[in-house]
């Protein structure tokens, strides 16, 4: 059941209608059970799996925190330890299993040995990778003292499975979202007029920015010998454009749903392609990901407390995995790769710059508009590995684009109407420091507005409904 | 630190204070979008603005649209339609229905026909538009469908079928949904339904560089008032222009896979005339010689021709070859203007022949006691 078809909206609907004649404790109890009907659409194998995971984390949660209380720093580990090997064994398991096999088994075979490692054809359950890190978050914080557990599976479980970001997040700290599942909730008008934007901004940026988006990009990546540079080029945009505005939709419609029942999920995305350095860009870029990498790798493995050179070894570690929670594949391992070098590059220039007390800049717009530019054609460049499923393909692409063959000047054209779209959300939010800008908006331009955007919705509708990409992860 | 302090305890007991959406407070929005909506509708209404945007569905492309309008106004002049001409572009440009009216009223028979030959319709997308529209809309008494040998199989085309048979009307068409109906309605009334996708579908033709050609020829040539496209300049012509070279004789086999799945959706489109009381026929509409130049060519068309024949005998319709099984008597180069279309000069004989043959074959049907 995908955010933008029709099955979803009834769902929404009723969902919507059963919570306002709830009391708190019936609303958590419906909502569970809406969320583990969410999730039995995609796959009813794999409740069991995230029910295990809850039941896991939630007594986890409770041993650590007896254990703090007692003062005993051994069975505190051993709670801890059990909530990290369960949860990074299933994901372990089921998502990087066939990859670690299959490529043990390549590099036995380039080695002249001729191995018989098991081949197992796993399915992977939608949205492991999102939840295992939220109840791991969950763990962890009540170990380092951060957190006390929660009193009823009901609330944690609900705080686990809640269907607006179950799937494909924003991963959300316990801290932030369970005081939501275990207090009352007030949903006013307010809410739900930003509920209804943030939803719409979303579906705008899927149906009519992501989707046109992907369906080009996609045939530049499916044969990308029979183009020219110039449209491999634009290529490499779109699929920047559809990646982006498929994942802040989805990002959006989830915030906006959940505002409408009275939830405040974080933002995930701040306009990341206005980014004035590498830094910035992931600053601006699934928050959520990048914020938690950050408070629970980054910062555990000693961050930048300690030497130049562990400060830029845990910045690469850190991307590395970051590539590689995407999926089990070396391109998003050379992904990560890349933006850890990216990363590393520019916090060695940078103390390289403050060491020297260099302080020449070209005049601050000129400046901002060079760096961003920069930023974006190194970010776009990168989507390469993150888009291209082979190294054949890859190899392919990175010749078309080496070739400089000429014509193809026309496929600008989607380029600039695409991005045309997406600046029409992102030009205002940034200028106006405000993600729900158009709700400060007199009433008959906010009404153009949205009609103008029914209209692009109705006129980019595809006929049929393509999955959010980061619904793979 | 940062404590949560989360129990829930006596939350359980505290009044939710959850607050209902009120709708009359925000009524007016709505009602404002919806307003501003249906002024976009009218505005797509007017013709000119129609003109401009891209074309909305392919049951909206000039070729259908046109074709409707035509057998709207022959049926509120003539009260009936006698015979239907169905099939891809080679129908459309290759049998004119005046011609061929004159010339079975040469033979005392007065009767009206109407060509019904839509560009890029394929043997399935045909049955499909015989079923959906063409019966229902003209009720004929006989259905005549050409087909040549290059439909029996795949081909560039191809792409072009697939896109027919998933658009927004002909997908429903082939769904039993319950609310097919209403869906049906919806989109042929409402405009704005049907621009759906119509802004990827035109960024898409830009992917490789330039504008991709439009496929509906019907924007650019004139139609009579029965539905007959009028094909130019000639195959000399075009051939002395240097274009056509990379065109080849068929060497395709006569009966494989493409070919029998092809054969069943004539036979489908047979036996849904029969379930209506409609009489069918097929024909093979003539390509040029040029096709089965190649080698055994003329014992390849030969085993073409039996297999339509074999096709017509085993399901009991009607078939006709004007060629009689040799494909030189279409070897003109001022009568095609590609190798399958003809020009005027061509529909023209291919017409005549084709009046003679359906007007001895079918006398019971082609008398105006019907009206």
């Amino acid at each position: 059941m995908l955010f933008h078809t029709p099955q979803y909206f009834v769902f929404l609907g009723i969902v919507l209608v059963l919570y306002f004649h709830l009391n708190h404790r019936g609303q958590n109890l419906m909502l569970l059970g809406a969320s583990i009907f969410f999730y039995s659409c995609w796959d009813y194998r794999f409740v069991s799996l995230l029910m295990a995971s809850c039941v896991l984390d939630f007594w986890a949660g409770r041993y650590i925190y007896r254990a703090r209380l007692a003062g005993d720093r051994a069975a505190m580990k051993r709670g801890l330890l059990a909530s990290l090997t369960g949860n990074l064994g299933m994901l372990a398991f089921f998502k990087y299993f066939g990859f670690f096999v299959g490529s043990a088994d390549t590099a036995l075979r380039t080695l002249g040995f001729t191995p018989s490692l098991p081949v197992l054809n796993i399915v992977l359950p939608v949205g492991i990778s999102f939840y295992t890190f939220q109840t791991l978050s969950y763990a962890i914080d009540i170990y380092r003292g951060q957190l006390d557990p929660v009193d009823r599976f009901l609330d944690f479980a609900l705080f686990v499975a809640f269907f607006p970001h179950m799937v494909a997040g924003p991963i959300m700290r316990a801290v932030d979202l369970l005081p939501q599942m275990t207090r009352p909730r007030v949903v006013t008008q307010a809410n739900i007029e930003r509920g209804l934007l943030l939803f719409g901004m979303g579906l705008f940026r899927k149906v009519a920015i992501a989707d046109p988006a992907g369906m080009l990009a996609d045939t530049y990546f499916a044969n990308p010998a029979s183009f020219s540079t110039i449209p491999l080029v634009c290529g490499l945009v779109l699929y920047g454009l559809q990646i982006y505005n498929d994942f802040a939709g989805y990002s959006d419609m989830a915030r906006g749903a959940a505002w409408l029942l009275g939830f405040d999920l974080m933002r995930n995305f701040r306009h990341p392609y206005f980014a004035k350095n590498i830094a910035d860009f992931w600053k601006r870029w699934h928050i959520s990901l990048s914020t938690w990498l950050r408070d629970y790798l980054y910062i555990p493995l000693g961050g930048n407390r300690k030497s130049a050179t562990r400060t830029t070894i845990n910045l690469f570690l850190t991307m590395l995995l970051g590539g590689l929670w995407h999926g089990a594949s070396w391109n998003f391992v050379i992904w990560g790769g890349l933006h850890g070098t990216y990363l590393t590059v520019y916090h060695t220039w940078r103390r390289w710059r403050e060491s020297r007390e260099i302080h020449w800049m070209p005049a601050p717009v000129v400046s901002r508009v060079l760096s961003t530019i920069a930023v974006y054609a190194l970010v776009t460049f990168t989507w390469l590995f993150f888009g291209a499923h082979d190294t054949g393909t890859t190899i392919a692409y990175l010749s078309g684009l080496a070739a400089l063959s000429p014509g193809g000047e026309g496929a600008f054209l989607p380029v600039c109407v695409l991005w045309g779209l997406t600046l029409a959300i992102d030009l205002p939010q940034a200028v106006a420091d405000d993600e729900l800008f158009a709700l400060r908006w007199a009433f008959v331009p906010r009404a153009v507005a949205v009609a103008a955007a029914c209209l692009v919705i109705l006129f980019s509708g595809q006929m049929r409904h393509e999955p959010f990409i980061y619904f793979q992860f | 630190m940062n404590h949560s302090s989360i129990s829930s305890s006596d939350a359980a007991a505290v009044h939710v204070r959850t607050r209902q959406f009120s709708l009359r407070r925000v009524w007016r929005f709505p009602v404002c979008v919806i307003a501003l909506l249906a002024g976009a509708e009218l505005i797509l209404r007017i013709p000119a603005v129609r003109q401009a945007l891209p074309i909305r569905t392919h049951y909206h492309e000039a070729g259908i649209v046109r074709r409707v309008e035509a057998l709207e106004q022959v049926l509120a002049d003539h009260g009936s339609i006698d015979i239907l001409f169905v099939g891809s572009s080679i129908v459309r440009c290759n049998i004119q229905p005046l011609d061929f009216d004159r010339a079975v009223m040469g033979r005392g028979l007065r009767e009206v026909s109407f060509n019904g030959g839509l560009s890029g319709l394929w043997p399935n997308a045909v049955a499909l538009y015989v079923e959906h529209l063409w019966l229902p809309k003209a009720h004929p008494a006989v259905v005549v469908q050409g087909i040549r040998f290059g439909e029996l199989h795949s081909s560039p085309r191809a792409r072009r079928e697939s896109a027919i048979l998933s658009g927004p009307i002909e997908r429903r068409w082939r769904t039993n949904s319950p609310t097919r109906d209403i869906e049906i309605s919806a989109l042929e009334r409402i405009h704005l339904l049907q621009y759906r996708g119509t802004l990827p579908r035109w960024l898409a033709s830009y992917e490789s560089g330039a504008p991709g050609e439009s496929l509906d020829d019907d924007e650019r040539v004139a139609t009579d008032s029965r539905g007959w496209t009028a094909r130019l300049p000639t195959l000399d012509i075009v051939l002395s222009r240097g274009l056509l070279h990379a065109e080849a004789p068929y060497s395709a086999p006569i009966k494989d896979a493409e070919t029998e799945a092809a054969l069943a959706a004539i036979g489908r489109t047979a036996e849904l005339c029969r379930r209506a009381h409609v009489r069918y026929v097929l024909v093979n509409v003539p390509e040029h010689a040029f096709r089965w130049s190649g080698p055994d060519g003329a014992r390849r068309y030969a085993d073409y021709v039996d297999t339509l024949r074999a096709l017509a005998q085993s399901l009991s319709f009607e078939f006709v070859d004007v060629t009689n099984g040799d494909p030189r008597r279409f070897a003109n180069d001022a009568e095609y203007s590609d190798y399958h279309h003809m020009s005027p000069a061509g529909a023209h004989r291919f017409t005549m022949l084709l009046a003679s043959e359906l007007g001895s074959r079918l006398p019971g049907t082609l008398t105006a006691d019907r009206r």
